[in-house]
């Protein structure tokens, strides 16, 4: 029997208001899986939000014309709004959880007024480059294992980031903020469902304010 | 006796016996001399020529030389007046002498610096001595001895000529003793003098003027006896032992209590607000235990190992027993796991991540006490109770105890490490002709030229790829293979393989296969070393 999971099947598991994490081990690995969730969006009448760090804004516009997204005339439309994590999350080196709150809430009710749902993705690697972990964890928890908003958001961890910076401890923490945890290699993906945990006793352990 | 009243006058012993002896047998020449007192000839000669030259004896034109004594009234009157024309002269001269004396002194300065040491008996000696060496300050007199000195010195006038001192802005300063009931005699000289508190474990006392003169006892007795002669003092002006006394002083003098913070811990019990720095180790250790006897509410200790701050278990029993909550971060180790199994029952224990050789005890959130690690200068050992300071060292400490690992992950962590050194001897043993070699604790390098440590690394004969091997326990399991999965790809050379000795979850497993890692779980060696030679 094969204990990984297809991508396909994966993303077949993740519905509306769900809050995902996914961990890649490879740029190339994370892109599998987050160009299907892009594409597979697309296709099915939903607006696509990236906020990324790893690469550049033309380099993901470039991937994403290279697996068949018409990206110009998307993003005139502002069916595709990709956007970089100083634009979003880190703003002049401050993270401010309501107003990032403010961003979601924007752009979600401009696709709803055009019918439209919505895929997200956020990079993560941001907060543990510029030391911001803990507001990270407060981000996370304040999004809701269930989210308030109307989409399908996946918040995109590079596992080696998190393991570099010293980290290691706070994986399981974001796990049980999230409703799904993914893991991504070259050699597969697998899905799972994170324990209940009081959240009080994630704020005892890592010393935050959900 | 004539003889002996001759050498009052100015003769010595034997031109007094001779004198005497030629005015009872009259003139007589120098042979009988000789004879008479057993002299050789040039002996008896040298003492007569003397005695004529004095005046004394006369010699006659004669064969033999015949010597014979003068009449005494006219010798002693002509004495008389040479004498008292010495006197004269002396007196006379005495201002020009002293004059061109000065002169030589400030040219030759050294001949006055000559040390000269003296020792002084008696009590009534030593405070007059005492009493003359303050009257001869001009910058500083340090005086440390104890109160009941001091109330005797009062009554020597001791306080009143340091009054006087002060008035001539000579720095007074007087370490002592001070305890409950003798804080009114304090009291007295504080009005004179910079009194601190010194606990001065047997009576001694010092006195050090300028940098000029040292008076220290050798022997003293406390009683109230002024005229004992069992008091007995060093006094010296060599200025090499006088600067010594004065350093050594001056650093006790930093190291001792200002006395009104002294008289308002007796009257009161409470601490003086301070920073105490303590440079004997033992010192340190012995305040250690006095914090954590004097503990009412909590202890939080960190400490590298236990046994070097030489706190017993029942010292932190007893505290315990008192209610007193005791956390402990220290490292626990194969060696010491037997004491902290113990001492876990009565203290909470957590296993330091830090290799940093800082400790630090606080006591009831308001005590603290730091040892700094091993330098040039020794042990530094602060202890204080200026609240910002134990409070912002507070924070530090619980940063490290949050950080701090579960003793019981410590413990299990500490027996999977035994186990894995049997295991290295079973898979020795079992896999003789197929193991080429088997490393522990070793680095391996990664396709991008990044270490990583694995417990175990044992290359095969057969394979190319060696195995590395980690041993997890059921809380670190997820991580671990994290961490591993993070590097999966630059240790495309290697085996991975984790091992536990109890059995995995599914969906540790499910991660492991995504990460291409293999998964052990086995509590018996002879079945892992058949799992490891298999794979």
């Amino acid at each position: 029997m094969k204990s990984t999971d297809s991508v396909k099947q994966v993303l077949s598991s993740i519905k509306n208001t769900n809050h995902v994490v996914l961990f890649y081990d490879s740029i190339q690995s994370k892109k599998n899986f987050l160009y299907s969730f892009l594409a597979e969006g697309l296709e099915n009448c939903k607006g696509i939000i990236y906020i990324y760090f790893d690469e550049t804004y033309d380099a993901i516009r470039q991937d994403l014309k290279n697996i068949g997204i018409d990206v110009e005339p998307n993003e005139l439309s502002k069916n595709i709004i990709i956007k970089k994590y100083d634009e979003w999350y880190i703003e002049k080196g401050k993270v401010d959880i309501d107003k990032i709150m403010g961003y979601w809430k924007s752009a979600l009710k401009n696709f709803e007024e055009k019918g439209l749902g919505a895929h997200a993705v956020g990079e993560t690697a941001c907060f543990f480059k510029l030391g911001k972990v803990r507001e990270l964890l407060r981000y996370e928890y304040a999004l809701h294992k269930t989210l308030d908003l109307p989409m399908e958001a996946v918040c995109a961890y590079n596992l080696k980031t998190v393991i570099e910076t010293g980290y290691t401890d706070v994986i399981m923490p974001v796990i049980r903020a999230h409703g799904k945890a993914i893991f991504v290699s070259d050699n597969g993906t697998i899905i799972i469902e994170p324990e209940e945990v009081e959240v009080t006793d994630i704020e005892k352990l890592l010393d935050i304010e959900i | 006796m004539l003889t002996q009243k001759l050498v009052d006058y100015g003769l010595d012993t034997h031109e007094a016996e001779i004198y005497v002896f030629l005015s009872s047998i009259g003139p007589a020449p120098a042979r009988v001399i000789a004879r008479k007192f057993n002299f050789n000839r040039m002996k008896a000669y040298r003492t007569l020529k003397s005695l004529e030259k004095k005046g004394l004896i006369q010699s006659t034109i004669s064969r033999p030389i015949k010597f014979v004594a003068s009449p005494l009234e006219a010798v002693i009157n002509r004495q008389l007046t040479e004498t008292k024309m010495q006197l004269s002269n002396m007196e006379k001269n005495q201002s020009n002498i002293i004059e061109e004396w000065k002169k030589i002194i400030k040219t030759n300065s050294q001949q006055l610096e000559e040390p000269r040491f003296r020792i002084y008996q008696g009590r009534q000696e030593i405070y007059d001595l005492m009493l003359q060496m303050c009257n001869r300050a001009s910058k500083n007199i340090y005086l440390v001895t104890t109160v009941n000195d001091l109330n005797r010195l009062s009554y020597m006038g001791l306080e009143d000529q340091l009054k006087a001192c002060l008035k001539k802005n000579i720095r007074i300063r007087i370490l002592t003793d001070i305890q409950k009931d003798t804080i009114s005699e304090v009291e007295a000289y504080n009005t004179s003098a910079n009194v601190r508190h010194l606990k001065l474990p047997t009576p001694i006392r010092s006195l050090i003027i300028d940098e000029k003169e040292a008076l220290t006892t050798t022997s003293m007795e406390e009683s109230i006896n002024f005229t004992t002669q069992s008091d007995v003092g060093l006094w010296t002006t060599a200025s090499n032992f006088v600067v010594a006394m004065r350093i050594f002083y001056e650093a006790v003098w930093d190291l001792s209590t200002d006395s009104d913070a002294r008289i308002q811990y007796l009257e009161t019990g409470i601490l003086p607000t301070t920073l105490q720095t303590i440079h004997d180790i033992e010192e340190g250790y012995s305040k250690i235990r006095e914090m954590v006897k004097q503990s009412t509410n909590k202890l939080d200790i960190l400490v590298n190992d236990l046994r070097s701050i030489t706190l017993s278990y029942f010292d932190l029993e007893e505290a315990a027993k008192k209610g007193v909550k005791v956390r402990l971060l220290t490292h626990v180790d194969e060696f010491n796991l037997d004491d902290i199994s113990m001492l876990s029952k009565i203290v909470q224990i957590k296993e330091s991540f830090t290799e940093f050789n800082l400790e630090l005890v606080f006591k009831d959130g308001k005590e603290l006490l730091r040892i700094y690690p091993l330098s040039e200068t020794g042990r530094n050992i602060v202890w204080s109770n200026i609240l910002p300071h134990v409070e912002t060292l507070g924070i530090v400490y619980e940063e490290y105890w949050k950080r701090g690992i579960e003793l019981e992950s410590q413990i299990k962590w500490i027996q999977q490490k035994n186990l894995m050194n049997t295991l290295k001897q079973s898979l020795l043993k079992m896999g003789e002709n197929a193991i080429e070699k088997i490393l522990q604790n070793e680095k391996i390098i990664d396709s991008v030229g990044k270490e990583h440590v694995f417990e175990l690394i044992i290359t095969k004969r057969v394979s190319s790829q060696p195995l590395c091997i980690n041993i997890v326990t059921e809380k670190d399991v997820f991580n671990k293979i994290l961490v591993l999965g993070a590097n999966r790809n630059e240790l495309n050379n290697f085996k991975l393989v984790l091992l536990s000795w109890e059995s995995f979850k599914a969906e540790e497993k499910r991660l492991a296969e995504l990460y291409r890692i293999q998964l052990i779980s086995e509590s018996n060696i002879s079945k892992i070393t058949e799992k490891i030679l298999q794979l």
